[in-house]
């Protein structure tokens, strides 16, 4: 083999690629081409300090760590530079019914046996009036939290100590720094401006250059529209239509407030129901992040201010702002030479922690997809064939949370419990209520540990289970329920606190430990 | 839940009927599972006992010691098929995986980018499993990560007829009642939509909660209720078989062999004891008389009795009622990319899944599932077994005629993502690892006009040393005496 003098043997020049917008979005976009395809691409990215980045998300899911790796991004150094904290999964407070408590945490719960997944031998436990105790009580990272503690998973084996994952909540404003500092070294090229539009070229309707206010045109071949809400490219320049999704997911506001961090430090996000939407809660070490999501058509703004500011627990560290959304999705995320990448592209409410996921999802199809200068329509196909996937089902994840509502107690609970649901949620509910099968799928976020989660937590529960779970006798299965939460607890009882976990491994500068 | 024993018949002569039992006897204890066998031959069109990794798993499953039924039955070990004649060079399709990525980038674009920057192994050569077959050697796979065998998956080359006994007399010593007898009269309940007893020529009547039909591609039983046959026949145009199964004259090769011929194709695989030889063609390009010709001039003996005839297509709904279809009663697919064994594998995990509770009467929320997924699973095995169609080099009327017909939306595509990037689009229930797609489409001839951008930027000279390890340690490995 004779070494080639130009990468893929040829002349291609660098494709341009101009990000627009520089949150948490625009700045992974660009830390990841910079870092990734340093020789195939070069990274303009346009930003303005006058607009502020909306830096929701500040929850992870557990894929967010592949995504530093990849980058090379030292954990420790990371976490203390967000102020980041460890979360081991979601707490839904009040959802089904009020009072009620579950986690949906990263990982499974309980031992399965031959080949019959273990929530069968729970479920025939339950049937069968043993005292089987909760569905999370199998769960490592349930114990944990309740407790908690943190360590990180050892090697993962056939053990419940082992089988549990975990992620970060972070300050996105800070990520978006840290990133920014990672990302310039590298080549990226930060341009400050507000833009006020984009040229098109009139045969193809490509976009050429976006134009700065002051008068500035920043050319390009292929553009990344990270511009937020406001979907700059793809939505305003482009005109591509956006698919409402409301009639589900009727919560189209938030008001975020962050407050002191007090108490335990919670290796969880919380997720508590209110009157008309759910509050989370997301403790960093810095502060706690709190914000209510509602629906404007059941709840007054100020009223929402009010409730909010009676909910949370620290003292007030900024006032309340307000976000406007819209539950949906751009029917294509990548239009002509442009890709949506974050809430440009769609919004699904932070409820699962998925914003800064399909981030992700985006920026590994384009490394991926990465187009010549004159777009394949193959790879604008594939691109918008993998983000529909995850749009669309983890829309049906989360409308499941408020379709599995027993509660009516205000309007909003009484009309989310009983709006039609999409076709493709229902048949899933069907099938589990049947007999506790989850629908696999090859491609997408959630899988089976996740859904069990959210059906258990929320009272759905299958009237049968499988048969081939009879196979143990019944004094058998009471003693192999108890040692496997027997085998939980003592393993948790060996861990640090998560406080005293994030003070040896990773504060945030300033610290006292 | 009901408290009573539930019960099922499994009408069927054959290894499916044979696997079927056995399976739902293992599986689910508390029920009934009688068969009935109405002797005569299995359609040979049930397929010729090449066996997929899932027969291993499904053996597995069952606590069914695998290596008591290869001594048993005198099977083979089977780590894939050589394709001869169809592109360039001779390539193999081989069970488990084709060398490692690095930081991210799939193997392949390794292979993909040292190829086109100069000359590379064949990307076969980067295969356990083509690499033990080239020697004609086997080996089990190991579970140190670092040696080459790790990679390695095989499946089983059975001995049908023998296979059948050995499963047959499993099943009776796990309860399975075996009754043999005719069908006189298949009585339906008065809604029509389900079966409501077998009335045999003797006099006996059967009745069971649910029917499975395991008697081959006439569909013995599953006919009587609502059925339609989606026909496949544009896209797969192979439909006559002629075969002859032949005492083996030599120790068999761990891998069987398909040849295009230049109006269909030839196979051959081995049992330790059975060579079985297969001819396909087509009838509108083939009489019958000339395809006996050329099966006498390919193996040197005359075929088996007639040409068989093959009507390649799925069953809409295998599952209707209180009856199931299962193997080639639902799925009827030439035997060129061993699929049949696998189906039945697949159907049966599947309907025991689905027919796990402890209702007598399934729900139409399970048979809806049965259905919908058969369905996704059966048209990605049609869609694997027309891409060496869609993809031929001959300049033959019949393989001109193949590589043209259409092909389904999801495999148009995937053959467009390919050429263009070489990406592999992911499919629910898809049967094949991606190394076997990648391994036919680059053995096909396909060279993706661009390369994973992630594997442009790694260092030429890291590429090579990666490739060239993998090679060593292959080497390494051969040089073990066998």
């Amino acid at each position: 083999m004779s070494l080639p003098t130009h990468r893929n043997g040829d002349d291609t020049p660098r494709l341009r690629v101009v990000v627009v917008g520089g949150g948490t979005a625009g700045w992974m976009t660009a830390a990841a081409l910079a870092h990734v395809l340093p020789t195939q691409c070069s990274v303009v990215l346009v930003e303005s300090e006058a607009i502020g980045i909306v830096g929701v998300g500040e929850a992870t899911l557990p894929h967010i760590r592949a995504f530093n790796e990849r980058l090379g991004l030292d954990e420790s150094q990371f976490m203390a530079a967000t102020c980041a904290t460890y979360k081991l999964g979601i707490e839904f407070v009040d959802w089904a019914r009020i009072g009620d408590r579950y986690l949906h945490p990263f990982g499974s719960s309980g031992r399965g046996a031959g080949g019959v997944g273990f929530h069968h031998f729970w479920n025939r436990a339950r049937l069968l009036g043993l005292s089987a105790g909760q569905f999370g009580d199998y769960a490592i990272s349930v114990a944990m939290s309740r407790q908690g503690r943190f360590a990180p998973p050892a090697k993962p084996g056939g053990d419940l100590a082992g089988a549990y994952n975990y992620a970060y909540q972070f300050d996105a404003n800070l990520f978006a720094g840290y990133l920014r500092r990672i990302a310039e070294p590298k080549g990226v090229k930060r341009i400050e401006g507000r833009i006020v539009g984009a040229s098109r070229d009139a045969t193809s309707g490509d976009i050429t250059d976006v134009r700065l206010e002051d008068g500035r045109s920043i050319p390009g071949d292929f553009f990344i529209d990270c511009s937020g809400f406001r979907s700059l490219l793809v939505g305003e320049t482009l005109g591509e239509p956006f698919e409402d999704w409301s009639q589900w997911l009727p919560c189209d506001r938030a008001v975020a407030m962050p407050c002191r961090t007090e108490g335990v430090l919670s290796p969880f996000t919380s997720s508590i129901a209110m009157d008309a939407g759910w509050r989370w809660r997301i403790p960093l070490q810095h502060r706690t992040g709190n914000g209510y999501v509602y629906a404007s058509a059941f709840v007054e703004e100020q009223k929402a201010m009010d409730s909010l500011a009676t909910a949370v627990e620290g003292e007030r560290l900024a006032d309340p702002r307000v976000l406007r959304f819209e539950a949906g999705r751009r029917r294509r995320s990548w239009v002509h030479n442009c890709a949506a990448v974050g809430l440009s592209s769609g919004f699904l409410e932070p409820l699962e922690s998925t914003s800064i996921y399909l981030i992700q999802v985006a920026i590994t199809a384009l490394i991926e997809l990465l187009p010549e200068k004159a777009v394949a329509e193959i790879d604008r196909d594939e691109f918008n064939a993998v983000i529909a996937v995850e749009y669309d089902r983890i829309r049906d994840f989360l409308i499941l949370h408020y379709h599995a509502t027993q509660r009516r107690d205000t309007p909003f609970w009484s009309y989310v419990g009983t709006m039609a649901i999409p076709d493709s949620l229902a048949a899933k509910i069907a099938l589990f209520r049947d007999r506790g099968r989850v629908e696999p799928y090859a491609r997408g976020l959630f899988l089976e540990p996740s859904w069990l989660a959210v059906y258990f937590g929320q009272h759905i529960l299958p009237g049968d289970y499988d048969s081939r779970a009879d196979g143990m006798p019944l004094d058998r299965l009471d003693t192999a329920l108890r040692r496997m939460r027997a085998e939980v607890d003592q393993a948790v009882e060996r861990m640090p606190t998560h406080a005293d976990y994030i003070a040896s491994h990773c504060a945030m500068a300033g610290a006292h430990p | 839940m009901s408290n009573g024993q539930r019960s099922v018949l499994v009408v069927g002569s054959g290894p499916t009927a044979a696997m079927a039992a056995l399976a739902l006897a293992r599986s689910l204890p508390a029920i009934r599972v009688t068969r009935l066998d109405e002797g005569g031959q299995e359609s040979s069109a049930e397929g010729f006992g090449a066996g997929r990794p899932s027969i291993r798993a499904f053996l597995a499953g069952l606590g069914v010691d695998e290596a008591e039924i290869v001594t048993r039955t005198r099977a083979n070990y089977r780590l894939g098929t050589r394709i001869t004649g169809l592109s360039a060079t001779p390539y193999f399709r081989g069970h488990g995986m084709y060398g490692e990525g690095v930081s991210g980038v799939p193997f392949h674009h390794l292979w993909l980018r040292a190829q086109r920057c100069g000359t590379v192994a064949p990307f076969d050569s980067f295969s356990i499993s083509a690499r033990l077959a080239s020697h004609s050697r086997f080996a089990a796979p190991s579970a140190q990560r670092e040696s080459p065998l790790s990679a390695l998956d095989y499946g089983l080359q059975l001995n049908l007829p023998v296979y059948g006994q050995a499963l047959r007399s499993l099943g009776r010593a796990a309860g399975v009642e075996e009754l043999h007898g005719n069908i006189a009269a298949i009585i339906k309940c008065p809604d029509g939509g389900s079966l409501h007893s077998v009335k045999l020529t003797d006099g006996r009547e059967l009745t069971a909660d649910l029917y499975v039909d395991a008697s081959g591609c006439m569909g013995r039983i599953r006919r009587t209720l609502p059925w339609r046959w989606i026909d496949w026949s544009t896209a797969l145009p192979v439909d006559r078989l002629l075969y002859l199964l032949q005492p083996a004259d030599r120790a068999p090769p761990p891998n069987d062999e398909l040849f295009a011929l230049s109006d269909g194709w030839r196979y051959e695989s081995r049992t330790q004891d059975v060579t079985v030889h297969l001819l396909g063609y087509a009838s509108a390009h083939q009489s019958d008389e000339q395809a006996r010709a050329i099966f006498r001039n390919e193996t040197g003996a005359e075929p088996q009795g007639e040409s068989v005839v093959l009507r390649q297509g799925r069953l809409e709904e295998p599952w209707f009622g209180n009856c199931v279809a299962i193997g080639s009663a639902a799925i009827s697919l030439e035997p060129s990319a061993a699929t049949n064994l696998h189906a039945v594998c697949r159907h049966l995990g599947r309907l025991i899944g689905c027919w796990s509770g402890h209702n007598t009467r399934e729900t139409t929320v399970e048979i809806a599932y049965f259905n919908r997924r058969t369905a996704l699973e059966s048209n990605r095995l049609r869609d694997f077994v027309q891409l060496p169609y869609l993809l031929n080099q001959r300049p033959e009327p019949f393989w001109r005629a193949a590589a043209a017909t259409p092909a389904s939306p999801e495999l148009s595509r995937d053959m467009a993502l390919f050429r263009e990037r070489g990406r592999l689009a992911i499919h629910d229930e898809d049967s094949f690892e991606r190394d076997e797609w990648l391994a036919s489409f680059l053995g096909l001839g396909v060279i993706p006009r661009r390369i994973d951008p992630p594997a442009v930027e790694l260092p030429l000279s890291r590429i090579e040393e990666c490739l060239s390890q993998i090679s060593a340690g292959m080497r390494r490995l051969m040089e073990i005496p066998r």
